[in-house]
C-alpha cells in the first residue's frame, strides 16, 4: 500500500478510511451480494466489513500487502458468521440509519430483475459446495483475486487456494445446471427478503428464502 | 505453477460460473453507509488533542474528527456547543496576567539563528486515552504512553523523523512550508506578531472547521485555544511568535487558571486551562519561569472516560532545540 495511507491509518486516521470505503465499498458489496445472494444482507455484509476493518486496523501497519485482499477476506469472515461480527457490532449497528426507499425488486427495470434471478440461481448453487470451496471461487473467480491474493486473504497457502478452486470448479458445473433448470420454473425473484439487521433487530443470516408468490 | 497456468485455471472457472451483473444499490444508500460507517469510527476514536505525533497533513482532518468524536462519545453530557458567547466570560484577569508572563519569559529569550536544512527538535513524554470496541462489543478505554521525539525540517523541505519506541518513522512532508496544523519553524517565524491579527487568523481556520454550520460542537473559541496549544508545543517556536501566541491566548473568551497542575513528567506547576464539555485543557508553566511544561486535559465530571480528576491525555515538554541533522538532539 502507499506510504503515505499507511502512515494515515497508522495514526488511526478517519480520512484514510473514508478514502478506503471510497475505493473499495462497491467490491465489497458485489462480492457480498453474489455470495449471498440478497441485497440487503449485502449492505449489511459491507457495513460490518469496514467496522471490523476499522477495529482491525493495527494490520494495515505491517501485514497487509493489498487494501483489496484483506478487505475482501474480512467481508469472507463476516459472511462465515455474521451473527458473530454483527454482536460484536451490535450498538453501530443499531445505529444504522433507518432504511428508506428501499428498492423493490418488482418495480426495478427487466434488467435487474432477471440479474436478481441470475444471481439467486447463482448463489444457491455455490452454497452446495464445501465453505471453504464456496470461498476461494468467489474471491477468485468473481472478485479477481490471484491464487496469491486470496491466500493472503484466506490465510491459506497458494496450493490449497488452487486445489480447493479446482474441487469446486468440477462440483460447479453440475450444480449450476441442476440450479438453472429449478429456476425455470419458477419465476419469482429470488433475493431474498430484503430485510436489514437494523429493521428486525437480529442478525442471523437470511438469505435464499423462497418468497411466496406476492 | 505459472501464472500462465493460473489465468487459464482462472478463466475456465469463470466460464462455468461467471461474476452475474447484481442490482447497484441506490446511490443515497452508499452515501448512507459511508456516514453511519464514518460516525461509527468517530466514536470510537479519542486522540483528541493533536499531539506532534499526530502532525502531519491530515491534523487538521483528524482534529476535527476527533473532535466531533468525542462529542458523540461523552454521552448525555453537553450535546450543544457551549462556546455560545453570550454565556462565556472574558479570560480571567489571573489567567491575562499569567498569560503576559509567560509572553514576557519568551520575548526575552535569545533568538536561535536557523538556516534552511536544518531541523528543529522536540522531546515529549506522555500518554493518551483511546476508547475502542472489544471483541465482545464493548467499550474499552486504553491508555497509550506517547513517548516520542521528533525531527521536523524548519522550512518543510524534508520529511519530518518520529521516534517512539525506538522506531523511527518518516512522516509525510508539509507542502507549502507548513500550515496551523502542521507548523514548521519558518511558517511559525512568519506569523503575525500582532496578537490581535494573530487570533483573528487563527480562529478564521477554526471557524471553517468548527464553525456554525460545520457540524462541530467544539466551537472557534475552543478550537482557537486548542489550536494554540499545539503551536506552543510544537518544539522551537521563535520568541516572538510565542510571545503573540500567549497574548492571543488572553484575548479568548472563557480562559482560566488553576493554581496547582502537575505534567506527564511529575513536574508541578501553574496551569491557564479552557473547560470544554466536560474537560479541562491545562497548559502547565513552570512557576518561577513561567516557561511551559506541558499540557493535560482533565475531566471536570465523570463520563466515558473516567472519573472526574482524570487526566485523559499528557504531555509534557522534555527537550528541544535547533539542530543539523534528523536524528541528532541538541
Amino acid at each position: 500500500m502507499d506510504f503515505l495511507l499507511h502512515e494515515r491509518v497508522r495514526s488511526g486516521d478517519r480520512s484514510a478510511f473514508a478514502e478506503i470505503f471510497d475505493e473499495h465499498a462497491r467490491v465489497v458489496y458485489a462480492h457480498a451480494i453474489r455470495t449471498t445472494g440478497d441485497w440487503a444482507l449485502a449492505e449489511d455484509v459491507m457495513s460490518l466489513t469496514f467496522l471490523e476493518a476499522w477495529r482491525l486496523r493495527d494490520k494495515l501497519r505491517e501485514e497487509v500487502r493489498s487494501v483489496r485482499a484483506w478487505l475482501l477476506g474480512i467481508a469472507t469472515n463476516v459472511m462465515r458468521n455474521i451473527t458473530r461480527a454483527a454482536r460484536r457490532h451490535r450498538e453501530a449497528m443499531s445505529r444504522l440509519p433507518p432504511p428508506e426507499g428501499l428498492p423493490d425488486f418488482s418495480d426495478e427495470v427487466v434488467g435487474q430483475l432477471a440479474d436478481a434471478q441470475r444471481l439467486a440461481a447463482a448463489a444457491r448453487a455455490l452454497h452446495r459446495l464445501k465453505r471453504a470451496e464456496r470461498e476461494v471461487f468467489t474471491l477468485v473467480v468473481w472478485s479477481d483475486l490471484g491464487y496469491a491474493a486470496a491466500a493472503e486473504a484466506l490465510g491459506i497457502p497458494v496450493g490449497t487456494v488452487r486445489s480447493r478452486l479446482s474441487r469446486a470448479r468440477k462440483k460447479l458445473r453440475r450444480l449450476v445446471e441442476e440450479e438453472l433448470a429449478a429456476d425455470s420454473h419458477d419465476a419469482e425473484p429470488q433475493t431474498g427478503n430484503g430485510q436489514h439487521m437494523s429493521q428486525n433487530g437480529a442478525a442471523a443470516p437470511r438469505a435464499f428464502h423462497r418468497r411466496s408468490a406476492r | 505453477m505459472s501464472l500462465e497456468q493460473e489465468r487459464s485455471e482462472r478463466e475456465q472457472a469463470i466460464r462455468i460460473l461467471p461474476p452475474l451483473p447484481y442490482p447497484e444499490p441506490a446511490p443515497g444508500r452508499m452515501e448512507g453507509r459511508r456516514e453511519h460507517f464514518l460516525s461509527e469510527v468517530d466514536r470510537q476514536v479519542r486522540s483528541r488533542s493533536p499531539r506532534p505525533a499526530l502532525r502531519g497533513r491530515w491534523g487538521l482532518v483528524l482534529g476535527t474528527a476527533v473532535a466531533a468524536g468525542a462529542t458523540v462519545v461523552v454521552l448525555g453530557i453537553g450535546s450543544g456547543p457551549t462556546d455560545a458567547p453570550r454565556d462565556v466570560p472574558p479570560a480571567s484577569a489571573a489567567s491575562v496576567q499569567l498569560l503576559e508572563r509567560a509572553a514576557l519569559a519568551a520575548a526575552t529569550t535569545p533568538q536561535t539563528k536557523v538556516h534552511a536544512g536544518q531541523y528543529s527538535y522536540v522531546k515529549t513524554v506522555g500518554h493518551t486515552s483511546v476508547l475502542s470496541e472489544t471483541r465482545a462489543g464493548e467499550m474499552e478505554l486504553l491508555r497509550e504512553e506517547e513517548d516520542m521525539e521528533q525531527w521536523t525540517s524548519v522550512d518543510g523541505s524534508e520529511r519530518s523523523l518520529q521516534r517512539k519506541d525506538g522506531n523511527d518513522t518518516l512522516l509525510p512532508g508539509t507542502p507549502g512550508g507548513g500550515n496551523l496544523n502542521s507548523p514548521t519553524y519558518n511558517f511559525l517565524a512568519a506569523l503575525p506578531a500582532d496578537s490581535e491579527t494573530l487570533l483573528k487568523r487563527i480562529r478564521d481556520d477554526a471557524e471553517k472547521n468548527h464553525g456554525a454550520g460545520s457540524g462541530s460542537t467544539t466551537g472557534p473559541d475552543q478550537q482557537a485555544f486548542v489550536t494554540i496549544g499545539d503551536l506552543l508545543r510544537n518544539g522551537v517556536v521563535p520568541p516572538e511568535t510565542s510571545a503573540a501566541l500567549y497574548r492571543a491566548a488572553a484575548l479568548i473568551p472563557g480562559v482560566g487558571v488553576v493554581p496547582d497542575a502537575v505534567d506527564a513528567a511529575g513536574r508541578h506547576g501553574v496551569a491557564v486551562t479552557r473547560t470544554h464539555d466536560g474537560e479541562r485543557i491545562e497548559w502547565i508553566f513552570d512557576k518561577s519561569t513561567a516557561r511551559l511544561l506541558g499540557e493535560r486535559t482533565v475531566l471536570v465530571e465523570d463520563n466515558a472516560w473516567g472519573k472526574a480528576g482524570t487526566a485523559i491525555t499528557s504531555t509534557a515538554l522534555v527537550d528541544s532545540g535547533i539542530v543539523e541533522e534528523a536524528g541528532q538532539t541538541p
